[in-house]
């Protein structure tokens, strides 16, 4: 145990002093330096030689399209020199040449790149053709890039522009929603900020993280948990920001997610989920591109759940006080609701020092002031009327944002510059984002062979949450509960319903649950060229994440109950700090022409290091200071910190080899080292290799006059998961005092069941793809089947309670996910006037749980929602397991037939009436997993309009609905109407769904079919329409203005019964999705927005 | 050209030289925050913090209002209000919040705590052998403690010789009964020559003397004898609480029911009679010979005070922390209620109680009701009409309280604590019950969680023990008598006497039991002794059942034969390979 501790074991020799965690990054600092000092001698050098060529030969040029219009921005480079300019406003440039003998390159993003020699021309007039080949276009790889037409494996590649443009998102793994085949993103809920996760061809694992690896210009982007409000000692749920919120969207270039093993086995142990590479905007050659874009929007509710009203609420309330009567021998008092009104004085010695209006269910129908008189003459008067509670907490949420961006690129390097600012409200009142981004990308030639750059992001921002995700007290809960008999402005019984929960209004408005964090990710690099073919690149990531949540309950709030609590206040932050080395070469090369060879061989190493402390206080002075002097308080809470670390060293290799531009034949390796194993098991080796045959090259392809491309693929490899919490491989303990005499002794206790033999969770990943390409690559589609198997699945098992322990990590089982997808793009018209495009994404999944040696469980819901999602061989992950209900007992006879009531006194055969029916025994009712999910995007260009919309879906999974566990039918708590319209009476109970009223808490509900809902859904997730004015005449030194508008969410054709069926409570954790307990709305939007190009 | 891979070359081979040469377990890491096994020295320190660990097993169990919630709401004298009583309380054991499956839970949890400290105390080195030897008689006392709540809420359990985290098999098989008292005798034998006597100067207030352990040995020896007894004949007041007159609830005098034992399943092989004479000698060492230590029945006047905290009588009780978030008392709320500027706030407790009939039990001037019992109270429902509550509902406490005679005329002014110009009421529903003040000498009572002690284990527990063995040994006798008589002679309580029933006196060895068990209901009411009592005497249906359906406030005491056990939990059902079946009755 001990050789797991000794972290500052000395290192031998010369570096005696140092440590080990100093030494990776004195090493890389002695890397950078020399390669600086390398880089200012090759400067100079360069500098020098370029004083002797003082012979000049001007020329000029114009460059036009196919269409004989000007080209701007078009990059003039004399070949082999660093002399080089770009096309002004009206497609002209001038150039000064040393030779005659010089060769001028023309080059274009997305056109051919042309090339003129000199000789004795001194004008030019070139027209650049288009380049037809899509397959050009370079897709970014892990730790490299490759022409689209040499991938050997299934990548997806999404231009952030495309899914931005018309459609404001906050992030863009929201953005990404339906539009790559084969990665279903889900939202936890609908708050602005709020958590997203997502899923890369189907859940590996059940216990461990399921997210894929993000990778941003080339570093490792882990965010750390969201700090826990500190009143949440239980750990049970609560609003989670998203990860990816941290990076401006509009700063992105492109998106590519790794799919298959081939693409994936280079990230080794992290790779097992898929990754998302992120590329961040560079500069481009040509003028400075400055660019403003605005969006304001508005968001409102989509969909509100119908509870009962005033008059409805009275009616059932007096209902169950009949029923409690009728059938469960309660002896019966006064209505709650009595017909008429009545009038309550409470006398003390004569004298009438208070009274109370007990209303009819009547009076709920004409609101207004009631009157009473008193014994001794007095007149009271109580306004009576219902409320609404969700009118009283939702709002129309309106949102901002403001981006510039300004870039450009010279021979010399390039630089981006950009800011962002996003304001969101939230559909709930109190709730929003706000967040400001700052960018710098730049990167410098200092020499031929020499490039440096550093990317630079700073992000700073503020979520205020509603308390939602939770079953016990929480915004939407408490509106949804609240008895609607209650007039939203009498806080009179405010006190008494406490325990169900604190006035909604009063919850909107005065708790306080906010989280701000601050995010600064920088990534330098210094790449030399050794020779022709070697390129060395020295990368290393600093990244920093600073978060707080801080929490206040005041005394209105059911945390905070004045005289009980007085205010609770909770402060909690956390940071991460990870860094990251990466050492790498890369070799190119091209062989007698028809052997095309690409290596990378590299040696990475992460440190990562968690802190978190917290604080909680109760017994506030007053609730004016709130959480800010926490001193302030009468008692403390529990003081927690925690500090962790986890290492990560890696070597990697990769070999592509095109023969021929033919056949590309692709091979890596990886040995990843982690702390979070013993020492025994630490190391492990991913491999891949993969084979593609580019048939349309082949002559008798070429022959058939039909396919633009035509592209075999087939790949195998490994790839790993090692995402489990810190040191479970360690026999740690936790504080475990007793108070003797009133003082506490230190005491420990084992914090876990901890297991020694821990090793990585591995996944075989076979893939075969095919792509086509017709009519010019008008239509294309790509096809990928694949199959996966994860073996050793690292999971968290429940023990049994009698162990003393909740749970053990062990690797146990294996899940296999197999799968098609579909991608499709269409272009079905295309001329000058008119373009419609149509891309298209369908995919499929299926899940399978083996080798169990028993059944399994997640870890609990919530209090009272143990053993819902059952493991089990041949199931799913995400199996829903419980009880089948078989109506209700209408009648004794009936209750007497079920042999556990044969015999049973009267008294309870007679309160089993109206009752729910169970099956006997425990059977899989519901699967998570949906059969498939789609998108399909529309795009019209017409003149200098542009109209898309798009669409998303999810069929056949269900969800289980948390919410309707609050519905239980025998308490104060407001129900809603689509029950009471089906609660069993004697009248209904053919049509029964629910059983009947009583204000008797007897009854037990069980974990049943009645939970489970199907979450299917097609949604016009966004439809927009743009105008473009080029070159507008009215504003001068403008290039272009487009406005747009687009409405969000605008249609969603779904049977689920709640607020919305993209939910997914707890986000990351993949052995319990598709669950929705008082999750925020999703809203729908409408916005209107700028985009100016200078 | 071939200067830059010259310089690349020395590059790459001195990064891998110094990454693989230098530090060979680069991927070593500090623990931080964790504390590891090996972090707790060794030492008597070292060991006694395993120890407190332990302890803090009972904090756990009393932290969330889990305990005493499940081993004390199911029994004939307790009641409360529906959203209390609704589930454990009204029989419904597998009811939504699985209210009783605490009991296997945290037992278990507490047993794990001690297997974990024991294997490492043991390995220990460095300690003074006797500290050594108090460190491991307390964990065998809380081990024992432990499954003692098992056995007698499950029957047959699983037995861990060690913790899992030292290699055991996590799915145990359930032992038979006999099996587990082995077990747990073992355990106490050991101790209670290991741990201090409270009169060693190294012994601490609030952790477990040797005393503690022997008496505990005797509770389980009169345990396992008064299950196995094959028949026999208990006296138990109770039966029908209420009769209606018209609308209004008539309270009853509680009647003396005849009860016919039954044997309890699964004690069928033990000697009764060796185990009440093993229960009668070890309580003798502790009570007349004082081999166990220095304790008595302290005076009832600081018996519930802070200064009564001694193990002179407490021996064994949970240690709590005043305004704690994790060690201050919850259970007290319930019992006595919260106090906020004079009165118990909406959600402020003061909701579990004793019945009427359990009042009745008294003499009038028995300390236990007329200082034991809350007789005036006040909720923040009576502020809005100066009103107040009082108890119990009787001519005698209504001139008291209101000044009225049973006519209602107003004949005099109302008494202190009455006569402070509030109005006060009492009735028949859910806020007029028997309430303790066994738990309000705390040092903060507004706050929700106080420093109430909950006594586990104290003296009487084992003087009762003694009259109840002594007289199921030997006959009626004056050692049993005196036995009792100090416990009653205490609250000053009238000493019973042998003679005819009909004077009053104790003519039998039945109506000894009979007495001694009642006593029991009236000195240890809401210690979570009652339903255990009820169970080892095998008439737990009987006396339950003879409430009829439901007690004066609608509270369920109907039971059957599946009620004799706790079920299982349906996580440990579910998880557990080696228990395939629930007890009878339970899914």
């Amino acid at each position: 145990m001990s050789k797991t501790l000794n972290f500052n074991q000395k290192c031998s020799g010369y570096l005696e002093r140092c440590t080990c965690i100093n030494f990776l990054k004195k090493i890389t600092v002695m890397v950078l330096v020399f390669l600086g000092s390398f880089t200012f001698i090759q400067a100079r050098g360069i500098s020098g030689t370029e004083l002797i060529n003082n012979q000049t030969i001007p020329i000029t040029g114009k460059v036009t399209d196919v269409n004989n219009e000007p080209m701007i921005g078009v990059t003039v480079i004399v070949k082999n020199t660093n002399t080089g300019t770009v096309t002004d406003m009206n497609g002209n440039f001038s150039l000064n040449v040393t030779s005659s003998d010089d060769v001028i390159s023309i080059s274009y993003l997305g056109y051919k790149t042309e090339e003129f020699p000199v000789n004795n021309s001194r004008t030019f007039s070139i027209t650049l053709q288009e380049d037809e080949k899509l397959l050009e276009e370079v897709v970014v790889i892990g730790y490299g890039s490759m022409k689209k037409r040499d991938l050997s494996g299934s990548v997806a590649q999404v231009k952030a522009d495309e899914i931005l443009s018309g459609n404001p998102a906050a992030s863009i793994n929201q953005a990404l929603q339906g539009r790559v085949a084969g990665a279903m993103v889900n939202q936890n809920d609908g708050a602005p900020g709020a958590g997203i996760s997502m899923q890369i061809r189907g859940t590996n694992s059940f216990s461990s993280n399921s997210q894929p690896l993000y990778i941003v210009d080339g570093i490792p982007f882990e965010v750390p948990t969201t700090p826990r409000s500190a009143e949440n000692t239980d750990g049970s749920l609560e609003a989670s920001a998203n990860a990816l919120s941290f990076i401006n969207p509009h700063d992105i270039a492109s998106i590519e997610v790794l799919k298959d093993a081939s693409a994936t086995a280079i990230y080794g142990s992290r790779g097992a989920n898929g990754v998302v590479l992120i590329t961040t905007k560079s500069g481009e050659k040509g003028k400075p591109r400055i660019e403003f874009t605005s969006n304001v929007s508005s968001s409102t509710i989509r969909k509100q759940v119908p509870v009962l009203d005033g008059y409805h609420y009275a009616l059932y309330r007096n209902e169950q006080q009949d029923n409690a009567l009728l059938y469960d021998s309660s002896p019966f008092t006064q209505y709650v609701y009595p017909s008429p009104g009545t009038w309550r004085f409470d006398t003390s010695n004569g004298e009438v020092l208070s009274a109370k209006y007990n209303p009819s269910p009547e009076d709920f129908l004409s609101p207004g002031w009631r009157e009473g008189i008193d014994e001794n003459g007095g007149t009271w008067k109580q306004w009576v009327e219902g409320t609404n509670w969700q009118d009283q907490i939702f709002q129309t949420g309106y949102s901002q944002e403001y981006n510039m961006l300004i870039s450009s690129a010279t021979d010399r390097g390039n630089y981006t510059f950009s800011g962002n600012y996003t304001s969101q409200d939230g559909i709930i009142k109190g709730t929003g984002f706000e967040r400001y981004t700052l960018r710098s990308n730049t990167s410098q030639n200092i020499s031929k062979n020499i490039t440096v750059g550093l990317n630079l992001s700073y992000t700073n921002s503020t979520t205020d949450f509603a308390k939602g995700n939770s079953l016990d007290y929480s915004i939407l809960r408490s509106a949804l509960l609240y008895p609607s008999t209650i007039y939203y402005g009498d806080f009179s019984q405010s006190d008494e319903l406490l325990w169900l929960s604190a006035n909604p209004r009063t919850y909107v408005i005065s708790t306080k649950n906010e989280l701000s964090s601050v995010n600064i990710f920088a990534s330098a690099f210094a790449s030399i060229r050794l020779n022709d073919n070697l390129v060395f690149r020295q990368n290393l990531g600093l990244s920093n994440f600073e978060n707080q949540r801080s929490t206040y309950s005041n005394r209105d709030t059911g945390e905070g109950a004045i005289d009980k609590v007085n205010g609770k206040g909770g402060l909690s932050d956390n940071r991460q700090s990870h860094t990251v080395t990466e050492s790498m070469l890369t070799y190119n090369r091209i062989f007698g022409k028809i052997h095309n060879l690409n290596a990378v061989a590299a040696v990475t190493y992460e440190h990562r290091v968690n802190s978190a402390e917290s604080m909680t206080a109760t017994q506030f002075p007053t609730d004016l200071t709130e959480n800010y002097d926490m001193g302030l308080a009468l008692v403390p809470g529990s003081l927690v910190s925690s500090k962790f670390e986890s290492k990560l060293f890696s070597m990697l290799g990769r070999v592509n080899y095109v023969l021929n531009d033919k056949y590309i034949f692709t091979a890596s390796f990886r040995r990843d080292g982690s702390s979070k194993f013993s020492s025994e098991n630490r190391y492990a080796n991913f491999a891949s290799g993969a084979l593609a045959w580019r048939l349309s090259e082949e002559a008798f392809i070429k022959n058939l006059n039909l396919f633009d491309n035509l592209k075999l693929r087939l790949s195998y490899g490994q790839t790993g998961n090692q995402a489990i919490p810190d040191y479970q491989t360690m026999y740690t303990m936790r504080v475990a005092n007793y108070p003797l005499g009133g003082s506490e002794h230190s005491g420990f206790v084992s914090d876990h069941a901890f297991n020694t033999s821990l090793k990585w969770e591995t996944t075989d990943q076979y893939n075969a793809g095919i792509d086509f390409g017709f009519y010019n690559n008008r239509l294309g589609f790509v096809i990928d089947y694949y199959y996966k198997k994860t073996n050793d699945l690292l999971q968290n098992v429940k023990t049994p309670q009698s162990t003393g322990y909740i749970s053990q990590i062990i690797n146990s089982g294996y899940v296999t996910n197999e799968g098609l997808e579909l991608t499709a793009n269409l272009v079905p018209v295309q001329n000058k006037l008119f373009n419609w495009r149509i891309d298209a994404n369908l995919s499929f999944n299926r899940n399978r749980i083996g080798g169990l040696l028993a059944d399994q469980f997640s870890s609990r819901l919530w209090y009272k929602a143990d053993n819902v999602f059952i493991q089990r061989n041949g199931l799913p992950i995400g199996a829903i397991y419980g009880y089948v209900e078989d109506g209700f007992y209408d009648n004794e006879a009936e209750v007497r037939a079920d042999p556990t009531y044969a015999s049973a006194n009267a008294n309870v055969v007679k309160s089993m009436i109206g009752e729910i029916k169970y099956k006997e025994g425990l059977h899989v009712i519901g699967d998570t997993n949906p059969d498939y999910i789609f998108g399909v995007t529309n795009n019209f260009e017409w003149n200098k309009f542009n109209f898309g919309f798009f669409v998303q879906g999810v069929m056949g999974n269900d969800i289980f609905n948390g919410n309707l566990m609050n519905v239980t039918l025998f308490n104060t708590t407001n129900i809603p109407v689509a029950v009471y319209d089906y609660r069993w009476t004697p009248e209904t109970k053919d049509i029964a769904k629910w059983p009947k009223a009583t204000n008797q808490a007897k009854r037990t509900w069980l974990i049943s079919d009645r939970y489970v809902e199907d979450g299917s859904y097609i949604r016009l997730k966004n439809i927009n329409i743009g105008y473009t004015f080029d070159n507008p005449k009215f504003l001068k030194g403008i290039r272009s203005i487009n406005l747009n508008a687009s409405a969000g969410n605008l249609f969603t054709l779904t049977d689920y019964s709640w607020y919305d069926p993209d939910v997914n409570a707890f986000g990351n954790d993949p052995a319990r999705r598709g669950v929705d307990v008082y999750s925020y709305p999703t809203s729908k939007t409408f916005s209107f927005g700028l985009k100016v190009q200078f | 050209m071939k200067k830059y891979i010259f310089t690349a070359g020395i590059l790459s081979s001195l990064l891998t030289l110094l990454i693989f040469s230098s530090c060979s377990d680069i991927l070593d890491v500090n623990a931080y925050s964790k504390i590891t096994n090996e972090g707790i020295e060794d030492s008597d320190k070292g060991a006694d913090m395993w120890v407190m660990g332990a302890y803090n097993g009972l904090s756990r169990m009393y932290v969330y209002d889990e305990f005493p919630r499940s081993i004390e709401l199911d029994n004939d004298y307790v009641t409360g209000p529906s959203w209390a009583f609704g589930e454990l309380g009204a029989g419904n054991f597998q009811g939504a919040t699985n209210q009783s499956d605490a009991v296997w839970k945290l037992s278990y949890d507490l047993i794990n705590r001690t297997n974990e400290a024991i294997y490492h105390i043991e390995k220990m080195g460095n300690v003074t052998e006797a500290a050594r030897n108090n460190c491991l008689g307390e964990l065998y006392f809380l081990q024992a403690y432990g499954y003692f709540l098992l056995v007698r809420a499950y029957g047959e359990v699983p037995i861990f010789e060690m913790s899992i985290n030292q290699g055991n098999d996590p799915n145990q098989p359930r032992q038979p009964i006999p099996v587990v008292y082995a077990h747990i005798i073992d355990l106490l034998k050991n101790a209670k020559e290991m741990i201090y006597k409270n009169t060693s100067s190294s012994y601490k207030e609030g952790r477990v003397s040797a005393g503690a352990a022997a008496s505990l040995l005797a509770k389980v020896y009169a345990t396992i004898a008064s299950a196995a007894m094959p028949s026999g004949t208990v006296y138990v007041k109770g039966g029908v609480p209420f009769s209606m007159n018209g609308s209004v609830k008539v309270f009853t005098q509680p009647q003396t029911l005849t009860i016919e034992k039954q044997q309890v399943a699964g004690y069928e092989t033990f000697d009764y009679l060796a185990y009440y004479t093993l229960a009668r000698d070890i309580a003798k060492d502790i009570v007349v010979s004082k081999l166990y230590g220095d304790h008595e029945l302290i005076p009832y006047s600081i018996l519930w005070k802070k200064a009564g905290r001694t193990s002179k009588e407490h021996f064994f009780a949970l240690q709590t922390k005043s305004g704690d978030d994790y060690y201050g008392a919850l259970f007290s709320r319930a019992y006595v209620g919260q106090i906020v500027n004079g009165y118990v706030p909406n959600g402020g407790g003061l909701s579990h109680g004793l019945r009427d009939h359990w009042y009745k039990l008294f003499e009038n001037q028995d300390l236990r009701i007329t200082e034991g019992v809350m007789h005036r109270f006040v909720r923040q429902s009576d502020i809005s009409w100066n009103g107040g509550g009082y108890y119990p509902n009787t001519d005698e406490w209504k001139l008291k309280a209101r000044g009225l005679d049973p006519a209602n005329n107003k004949v005099a002014d109302p008494v202190a604590p009455f006569n402070d110009g509030r109005d006060y009421r009492s009735g028949t529903g859910e806020q007029y019950l028997a309430y303790t003040t066994k738990y309000t000498d705390v040092t903060d009572r507004s706050l929700t969680r106080t420093d109430a002690m909950m006594p586990l284990l104290r003296y009487a527990d084992v003087v009762l023990i003694y009259a109840e063995a002594s007289n199921e040994v030997d006959g009626l006798n004056n050692d049993a008598l005196n036995a009792l008589n100090a416990v009653r002679t205490r609250s000053n309580a009238t000493p019973r006497w042998f003679g005819s029933s009909e004077d009053g006196g104790i003519e039998s060895k039945e109506a000894f039991r009979s007495a001694v068990l009642e006593e029991r209901a009236m000195e240890f009411a809401l210690e979570s002794d009652r339903r255990w009592d009820l169970i080892r005497w095998g008439i737990y249906l009987g006396v339950m059942n003879g409430i009829g359906t439901v007690d004066e406030i609608n509270t369920i005491k109907m039971r059957e034969a599946k009620h004799l056990l706790y079920p299982i939990p349906q996580d440990e059902m579910l998880t557990n390979q080696a228990i395939t079946e629930n007890n009878p009755g339970w899914k």
